[in-house]
Parts: C-alpha cells; structure tokens; sequence
C-alpha cells in the first residue's frame, strides 16, 4: 500500500509562559518538547493508533498532522507532496482533505445549531455540492450513521442527544466532505462501554465506506487493539515502538510498551497476569532524562542507556523499537 | 454481621425539571473486610449510592425512603453533628474527582493536618507526623508536604486523595472512580496501593466504576446498576461465568480486551431512560433482547438465584 502521509523528524515545542522576573533570573526561554523528533508513515486505508500516558504527545501529532498546529521542525509529506510550510489557498484546499474528531461530544457541537446544520455546514463551507442536494447529503449520512428516522434528528438540538449520538454526529460532520484522512482523538473515551463499541464499529464501516486513513488516539489499549492495524507506542514526545497490531501486542519489545500492556486491567476474573509496573513518575518533558527517556525508569537499563539516544529501527518485518538492548 | 447494610433507599433530586430518581429501591449489604464493585452507565445513580451512606447527598438531594444501618446503627436516625463524627473515622469516601476535593490555596499539610486535628484530640506535632506516616504509605515523599494541589500529578493528587480518606482509620472505604483519570500504569500503582492498605488495615471498599477491567481484578463481590436500580449482585467469578440478567450478559460482551487476535463485540443499542419519568415495568426493557409483554407493564422483582446471586428480571 501506498503511504499518504510522512513525518520527517517532526517537532513541536511550546515555549513555557514565563513573567518577566522569571525571565531575568533565567535568562534563557525554556520549551515543552511535546513532540520531539518523530518519523512515521501512514499507509493509505490503515488504521494507525498512538497509544502512550497522558501528556506523551499524542494529540500534539494529530494536530500537527492536519495543520491545526505548525511544527517547530521537521517536514511533512501529504499524498506525495510538501506540506510542512502550505498555506493560502493551497492549505484550504488541504484543509477539506484531512479533519479531526475530538472526545468530548458535550463540548464539540455547536448548542444553538440544530443537528441538520451542522452537519450541512461544512459541505457549505467548502462549497461541495450544489446547493440543492445539501440536505439530501445531510439526511442520507445522519441514515448512514445510524440516526434514524433521519428527518426527525435533523430538526433535534445537541441537548436533545446522548453522548454516543452527540459523537455520530461529530463523525457525520467530519466525514460528509469525503476526507481523505480523519484524526481520532479518544473518540469514545466518553461514551458508555454499552455503545462503544457501536461507535468503534461505526468508524470501521465508514473507513471502508468512504476509503478513509485514519489517525486513531487512545490510551486505552483495548481499544486500539480492536481498531488498529498499526500501533505506535510514545512516551515523552517520542515513538518508541511501532507495528503491526499482530507484533506489537503478540510480542512487545519495548520495556514500557510491555509495562503498559502487563497493566491493563482484564475483564476476566480468572485470567491473573503479573503487572509490570516502572519505578517513579513520568519525568518532565522540559528536561527530557538524557539517552533513552525511559532509562530511569527501566528494569533492564546498562550504562549505555542513560547515554545514548536510541533509535527507532527496524527488528524485524512490520516492527520498529527504539531501545539498545532489543 | 454485616458492616453495611442498605434496605430499599430511594434517594431524589428535586431539581426544576422535575423529580430526578437517581437511586430508586435500592438494597445492598457489605460484609467485614470485603470488596464490592458497583458497575453501571454513566448517570445510573453511583455517586449518588455512595454520598447517601456518608449521608452527603447534595441539594436538591434527598433521601426519601429507606435505611441504611452500619454496624447496626441506623445512619439516617442519626443527627447531623453525630454524622459528622462517623464521617473520615468509621466511613470515608475518595471523590471521583480530585481537583473538585483538594482546596487548591491549601498545602498538602494543612489538608491534612486540619483533617486530624477536627477530629481527634493530639497536638500539632503528632498531626503531622501522622500526616507525613499516611504520605508515606501512599508513595508522596516527606518533602512535598508544603506543596500545593497544582503541584502535583494527576496520579499522585488522587493518592492523596487515598491519604486523606485513610487519615482516621476509617472501617469502610467508599472510592468513588478512584482511578478513572487516571493511565494504565498510575491506576494499577494505586489499585495495588489500595488493595495492600486494605488488608493492612482490614478495611471494606466500596468500588465503584465503569470500568470492568478493575471491577473483575479487584471486587470479591460485583453489584450492577442500571437507571436507579440495582438488577444484579453476584460474586466476582459467578458474574462472569454466569451473567443473569441480559444487560450484564450483553455488557461484558461489549467489553474489549487488550489481543492481537480478531475480537466480535456486542453493543447495546438505544439509551438507558430517562430518570425524570422511568418506565413502569422493567427499566431495560426497550433495550432488551427477551422483553416480553410482562416486562412492559410489571416491575421485575429482585429474585435470588442461587448462592448470593440476586437479579432483577421477569425471566427469573
Ligand atoms: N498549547 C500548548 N501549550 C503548551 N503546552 C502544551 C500545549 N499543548 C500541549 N502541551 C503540552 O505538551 C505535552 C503533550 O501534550 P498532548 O496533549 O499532546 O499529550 P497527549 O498524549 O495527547 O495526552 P492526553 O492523553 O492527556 O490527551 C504535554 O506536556 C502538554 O502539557
Ligand atoms: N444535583 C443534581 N440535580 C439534579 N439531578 C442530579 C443531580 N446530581 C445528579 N443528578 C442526576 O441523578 C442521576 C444519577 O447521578 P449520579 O451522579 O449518581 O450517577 P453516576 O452513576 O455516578 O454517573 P457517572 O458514571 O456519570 O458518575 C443522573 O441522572 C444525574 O443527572
Ligand atoms: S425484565 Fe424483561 S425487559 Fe427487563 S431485562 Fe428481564 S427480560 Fe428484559
Ligand atoms: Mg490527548
Ligand atoms: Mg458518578
């Protein structure tokens, strides 16, 4: 397959706010490195999953990649062409190709929009299809996402709805332009167990439907074992493993990514497993620990750890890790 | 005899909308040393369950029928000055969300400190050895006793929180999603911290959560509400091998888990009702699979089923 997107050593830093006092006794700016130094690609029609604690950089890259955020550093190939430095016209045209759904259904939509309008808007925005046929297009995709009888959610308010319609309708509204590329960031982290699993089925269906990529952020590994094809472990701004679902769950290379894996809590009361839990906290990302960033943390650390920063190569076929001793 | 026991409590908002029905003919009962998980969907009444027995219902909350005895005593006969002093001592609660908990112009100490210092009759100085003893325990160093909430992780916060509701040697434990903020590693450290202290101490918990990953490793018994009742208890290994009712049935099957495998899940569709005006029979019955006519119109009642397996559906 084809890939559709490439990152090249890609960085984001965000500058700490500091006052002017701070800044005299300092005097030297300091940056969060939420993202620092990462290369990846993503094939056309996958489903890529980062996974990784809070704060690690998750959706500082989904931002990055559809150009919500400009990146400190580094480049980006989208479909074969440069787009670290688009904008104007080129960036809107960009824009229609690659959107993003976020986690919280409550926050996202509009309250005094009904649900037929938000979803029309950005095929008016983009102006994608004739005038006439908008709501034609708005009623087929609220059938298409299970909001049925269409007629009747197309007049209803956002209070009107339940979080996993809320969520439909934020996917409907991102979707109906026909991207070539979706970010999805925790898009059921709010949602009841009872549904998830709807909406997870939901974003396969229009994936194929649609012949959509998508980006998919969690940190709950279950579901990015039920959703993903490819999963990409990060912790303090780096990617430190990445691969097929199959490898990475079925034999995690990475110190960390079998931590996190030995602690996810099992729905089966039968089913004990010893949890690999680190020592210490998640350090700061200002001051990244030099070397591996996981050393201080890691079990099986030698000296060249606290050293050298390794890199993310390739162990064997669809599986990267970044560790000296893998 | 039973630490807890809670018979038919009905617990009402009394809000503009209408009367809310967040805990409607509830009855539970906790043994001495034991860990009962309560699952259930978002706005099913869990937290509402949990501040009624510290009797902590917010306004326009109201305890409208029921009792709920501890130790025997009947807690709603008591006066509020005597509430008081059970609360943090013989019952404390960790509330689900930290940064609502902590005062955030008050240091770690003067949380603390002041927590013992109401309650028991020591000096400052033994208030907060004690103090920096319980930091200790839960993994904050002695150092970051005069720092401020904001200071600290997410992780460690909700530690504190455990710190705080162990300050009094409290007999029962009600955590109220101790851990849902919380990443993988941080929750299973805390878990792991809760489980130790409780048999340290020979504490109950009350676990309550949505998540039943935690539920199943960590409950020896697991009770399942839904919109205000609860429509099954069972012990841990009989709910999982033999779910009763078909929204526990359908519920564990939409649950993933962590496998490289292909995984077929199950959803449920539509949404619980609403709490304003629930629905005379069954209250799953327009999401269920087996409804029959009966459960339209008839509440099921709570038939025990086996060894202390209890459900709340027509089928039984
Ligand atoms: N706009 C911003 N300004 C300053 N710092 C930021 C900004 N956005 C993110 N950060 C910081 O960058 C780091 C990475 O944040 P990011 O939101 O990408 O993490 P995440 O992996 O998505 O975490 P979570 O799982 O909690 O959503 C964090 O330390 C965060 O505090
Ligand atoms: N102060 C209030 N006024 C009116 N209704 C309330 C109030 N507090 C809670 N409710 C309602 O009572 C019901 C039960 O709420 P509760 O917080 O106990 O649910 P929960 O099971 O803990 O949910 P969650 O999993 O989201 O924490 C909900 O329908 C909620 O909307
Ligand atoms: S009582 Fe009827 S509707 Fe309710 S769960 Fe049982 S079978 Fe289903
Ligand atoms: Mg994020
Ligand atoms: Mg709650």
């Amino acid at each position: 397959m084809e890939d559709i997107i490439t990152t090249i050593n890609v960085k984001k830093y965000f500058p700490i706010k500091m006052n002017f006092l701070q800044y005299l006794i300092t005097r030297k700016r300091e940056y969060i490195k939420a993202v620092d130094g990462i290369s990846f690609s993503l094939r056309k029609g996958e489903t890529f999953t980062l996974v990784g604690e809070s704060g690690s950089g998750k959706s500082t890259i989904g931002k990055l990649l559809i150009k919500s955020l400009e990146l400190t550093d580094g480049k980006m190939i989208f479909e074969g062409k440069d787009i670290t430095r688009v904008k104007g016209n080129e960036l809107k045209a960009l824009r229609r190709k690659m959107q993003i759904v976020f986690q919280d259904p409550y926050s996202s939509l509009n309250p005094t929009m009904k649900i037929g309008d938000t979803i029309e808007r950005p095929l008016k925005i983009h102006k994608i299809c004739q005038k006439r046929k908008i709501k034609e297009k708005a009623l087929e995709m609220l059938e298409n996402i299970g909001l049925s009888p269409a007629e009747d959610f197309y007049e209803k308010y956002p209070w009107q709805l339940s979080g996993g319609q809320r969520q439909r309708v934020a996917i409907a509204r991102a979707i109906i332009i026909c991207p070539e590329f979706v970010v999805l960031d925790e898009p059921v982290s709010m949602i009841d167990v009872s549904l998830r699993t709807l909406i997870l089925d939901l974003l396969i269906k229009l994936k194929q439907q649609y012949d959509l990529t998508y980006l998919f952020i969690t940190h709950d590994l279950a579901i990015a074992s039920y959703i993903s094809n490819t999963i990409a472990t990060m912790y303090l701004g780096k990617i430190i493993e990445l691969g097929s679902k199959k490898e990475v769950l079925a034999s995690p290379k990475h110190p960390y990514t079998k931590a996190l894996l030995s602690a996810v809590p099992i729905p089966n009361p039968k089913m004990k497993r010893k949890k690999i839990i680190p020592k210490g906290e998640i350090p700061n990302p200002i001051n990244p620990p030099t070397g591996c960033r996981f050393h201080p943390r890691c079990n099986y650390a030698e000296e060249i750890c606290g050293k050298k920063e390794p890199e993310l190569v390739e162990v064997s076929k669809d599986h990267k890790v970044a560790c000296h001793l893998c | 005899m039973k630490l807890l026991d809670i018979k038919n409590l009905r617990v009402y908002y009394f809000s503009e909308e209408g009367v809310v029905k967040a805990v409607d003919g509830v009855s539970l009962s906790l043994n001495k040393g034991e860990t009962l998980g309560v699952v259930g969907e978002s706005g099913c009444g869990k937290s509402t369950l949990g501040l009624s027995v510290l009797r902590l219902v917010p306004y326009p909350g109201k305890m409208v029928s029921g009792k709920i005895f501890y130790n025997g005593i009947d807690l709603l006969s008591l006066s509020d000055e005597e509430v008081r002093k059970l609360r943090g001592k013989e019952i404390a609660m960790i509330f689900q969300n930290p940064d609502v908990s902590l005062n955030p112009i008050m240091n770690i100490k003067e949380h603390l400190v002041e927590a013992i210092l109401t309650h028991e009759e020591i000096d400052e100085r033994e208030a907060v050895e004690k103090t920096e003893e319980i930091l200790g325990k839960v993994g904050i160093p002695k150092n970051r006793i005069n720092d401020y909430p904001h200071q600290f992780s997410g992780g460690m916060k909700q530690r504190i929180m455990i710190a705080l509701a162990l300050l009094l040697n409290p007999k029962l434990i009600i955590a109220d999603e101790p851990t849902s903020s919380l990443d993988v590693l941080i929750q299973a450290k805390t878990l792991e911290l809760l489980r130790n202290l409780k048999e340290e101490y020979g504490l109950s918990l009350i676990l309550i959560t949505h998540d039943f990953g935690v539920v199943f490793e960590e409950s020896d018994r697991i009770a399942v509400m839904y919109a205000g009742h609860i429509i099954e208890i069972a012990k841990n290994t009989e709910l999982y091998d033999k779910p009763l009712h078909p929204y526990t049935q359908a519920l564990i099957k939409a649950v993933p888990t962590v496998t490289p495998e292909e995984q077929k899940l199950n959803y449920i569709l539509g949404m619980p009702p609403s709490l304003l005006t629930p629905p005379k029979g069954c209250r799953f019955y327009a999401r269920c699979k087996y409804a029959r006519e009966i459960c339209k119109f008839k509440e099921p009642k709570t038939a025990t089923v086996g060894r202390e397996h209890i459900v709340k559906c027509h089928l039984y």
